[in-house]
């Protein structure tokens, strides 16, 4: 049993007030005991000799001993302060018996116990009135509460053994109770800073268990973010490496290039790579700043969400023109919803331009903008190809892009994760299925207007 | 000589298919890993240049499936996965080199042409036949100490030749070494070039073996 405390900068260890308190107790209930049986002791041996005298002055009643001294029952031989001194008399006051020289015992004494003092000793005097005699026992006060005091004292003594014996035993008990807590912090200040397995909840008492299951549900979900962490920084890793590498060979293509209009091909490829990879920054940067950024609830406002789902669509209409897509909001009820204007903007830019990407030339993109009671519901649907079942779960992944139908289209495999990020950070729902009017890919972004910060922006009457 | 490209990424992979064109290779292009799968089962290729993130079927599973076959076309990795682990799990699984996105596609054009090379059981560079002597890297020929200049598709059929003397090669062969699969072969082609190789190395170098093919002699009439 390590009893060193280890190095601590606050707090208190449990062990060593658990400790201090029972010692504290032991120590404190054995002196109580001690006393009481010490004052129990010494009082019952005082009133044991009073019976004593009484039960001698009694005895003396019946008749004087016939020649000497009373046999002293408590006389030990070089003791003489324990020596019972007793006087009759008549009525007279002639003495009749005297037990010593100096048994002088004052005549005048009411009966009953009494003290007085004499040749600067104080005595304990008992008096009977026996028909005409006067009957007086005597002991020296000193003597008997000496006496009485050393038998109190062997009284006493059993608990003082007991004390030493007690707090043995609570610093064992305590110990040993809180061996499995001492276990827990020596598994845990034996780790390395990365390893995160859980700590060994086998036999931990039902009051740390808690707290160690807690820990360790903490440390797997610490262990969840690093891996998370981990996994972005490998994935953010091979991404950049596939725009670069198309980047340096376009580049090595274009050097290659014999004749104009081979190097015009080339020109036009390095341009989309150069676009591609701009793009990927753009995105990995929004997203690292979205995920990162303090969540700061003063930046909230109210953002009309139709009104900028309008002049997104307006922004994106050229491009979606160019590839025949018919893009157009079908309902833009004013939903003000509380958050972060660039943020939102971000979220309904990435939401559309992937309708925009994954739509087939001639194809159709409609979004609409619904208000109920508690939620406003954005909806962006399209009349491509849609998102088999099996890989809805991942879409909002980083990088996860599906394969099938849409190759061909390079994506950054970061849109939708960056509306994944913006739309918890809104506490507002995402939601992928089948389109029903257009028979594509849609997916519904529902604010609740309820669990917005500071309460309800609703506008209109 | 014939590659497989085998990239799910479209502007790497017309880059790779240009710029290995240019370089004298016919080559394949297929984007997922199941088209890679099916077409090495089916055709053969002197390398297969394998990306590893693929749709549909991982690249060291097609790579697993090819060995599987005993099938021991090189394959060159060429991927962004560049952890050590994931290099060393590459080559064994079966891959002959591993080469990590982004590199140059000198250092790439090397890589092939090693494990070409390694392929027909050669360590040394050039070539050297009967007096005639090619260089791959620099594709020059040398006739009795007299440089020669030939077509690419000359050079490629006798980079083909030369590579294994004293194997005859049928005119099939030669052709599938030559093209890719949306090439026009005219059906003299193979004819035509050995005729204007003969002429320009001499008759003896390349004999005729009726009804089966061509080769070069080990040793020389």
């Amino acid at each position: 049993m390590t009893a060193k405390a280890p190095n601590r900068t606050g707090g208190h260890s449990l062990r060593t007030r658990l400790l201090l308190l029972l010692f504290g107790v032991v120590v404190l209930t054995a002196a109580v005991q001690a006393f009481v049986a010490y004052r129990t002791s010494l009082d019952q041996t005082i009133e044991i000799f009073d019976y004593q005298m009484e039960q001698m002055a009694l005895s003396l009643r019946k008749g004087l001993p016939i020649g000497g001294y009373l046999a002293n029952s408590f006389k030990d031989d070089t003791d003489t302060s324990f020596e019972f001194l007793i006087l009759v008399t008549d009525a007279k006051g002639k003495t009749l018996f005297q037990s010593s020289p100096s048994a002088n015992l004052p005549l005048n004494a009411e009966p009953g116990f009494s003290r007085y003092e004499a040749d600067g000793k104080n005595y304990r005097l008992f008096s009977l009135q026996s028909g005409d005699q006067l009957i007086q026992v005597a002991q020296d006060r000193s003597g008997r509460r000496g006496l009485a005091r050393k038998l109190a004292l062997k009284a006493v003594s059993p608990i003082v053994v007991m004390v030493p014996l007690l707090i043995f035993l609570v610093w064992w008990v305590v110990s040993a109770s809180l061996a499995p807590a001492d276990r827990v912090r020596r598994q845990l200040s034996l780790r390395r800073a990365d390893e995160l397995t859980e700590v060994d909840e086998e036999g931990l008492p039902a009051e740390i268990f808690p707290l160690v299951h807690e820990l360790n549900l903490l440390l797997d979900r610490v262990r969840n973010a690093f891996a998370a962490q981990k996994n972005f920084i490998a994935d953010a890793a091979h991404e950049l490496r596939s725009p670069l590498s198309a980047l340096k060979l376009q580049v090595e293509g274009l050097r290659r290039a014999t004749d104009a209009s081979a190097r015009e091909v080339a020109i036009t490829r390095l341009a989309s790579g150069i676009d591609r990879a701009t793009r990927l920054v753009e995105q990995l940067l929004v997203l690292a700043r979205q995920q990162t950024g303090p969540v700061d609830l003063a930046v909230k406002e109210p953002v009309h969400l139709a009104a900028m789902v309008q002049s997104i669509v307006g922004d994106l209409w050229e491009s979606a023109h160019a590839r025949r897509i018919d893009i157009g909001l079908v309902e833009a009820q004013d939903g003000v919803i509380m958050g972060q204007n660039d943020a939102l903007n971000i979220l309904v830019r990435n939401l559309l331009d992937n309708a925009i990407k994954y739509t087939p030339e001639g194809g159709t993109v409609n979004v609409s903008v619904v208000q109920d009671a508690d939620s406003v519901r954005l909806t962006v649907e399209d009349s491509g190809p849609g998102v088999p079942l099996a890989d809805r779960a991942r879409l909002f992944d980083r990088f996860y892009r599906i394969a099938g139908p849409q190759q061909g289209v390079s994506g950054s495999g970061l849109g939708l994760a960056i509306v994944k990020t913006i739309a918890d950070m809104h506490a507002a729902k995402l939601h992928v299925d089948q389109s029903q009017s257009l028979g594509g890919f849609r997916v519904t972004t529902t604010f609740e207007l309820h669990s917005q910060d500071y309460g309800v922006g609703r506008s209109g009457p | 000589m014939r590659l497989l490209l085998v990239e799910d990424d479209p502007m790497i992979g017309e880059s790779v298919l240009d710029l290995l064109r240019a370089d004298g290779y016919a080559v394949d292009w297929v984007k997922d890993g199941e088209m890679a799968d099916a077409t090495l089962d089916t055709e053969s290729y002197d390398l297969v240049l394998l990306d590893l993130g693929l749709p549909n079927r991982d690249g060291l599973a097609v790579l697993r499936r090819l060995r599987a076959r005993k099938d021991r076309t090189p394959v060159l990795i060429a991927t962004a996965r560049d952890a050590l682990e994931q290099r060393v799990h590459g080559l064994d699984v079966g891959a002959d080199d591993y080469i990590i996105k982004p590199y140059e596609i000198d250092e790439l054009l090397a890589r092939i042409r090693a494990l070409i090379r390694r392929a027909s059981g050669r360590a040394e560079p050039v070539y050297e036949h009967l007096g005639v002597s090619i260089d791959p890297v620099t594709r020059e020929v040398v006739v009795n100490g007299q440089p020669v200049t030939l077509m690419a598709r000359e050079w490629a059929i006798l980079e083909q030749l030369l590579a294994r003397p004293g194997v005859v090669l049928s005119r099939k062969q030669l052709e599938d070494k030559l093209y890719s699969w949306k090439d026009e072969v005219s059906s003299n082609a193979v004819e035509v070039y050995i005729h204007g190789l003969r002429k320009k190395l001499g008759a003896h170098l390349i004999q005729n073996v009726r009804g089966v093919g061509y080769t070069v002699p080990k040793v020389g009439a």
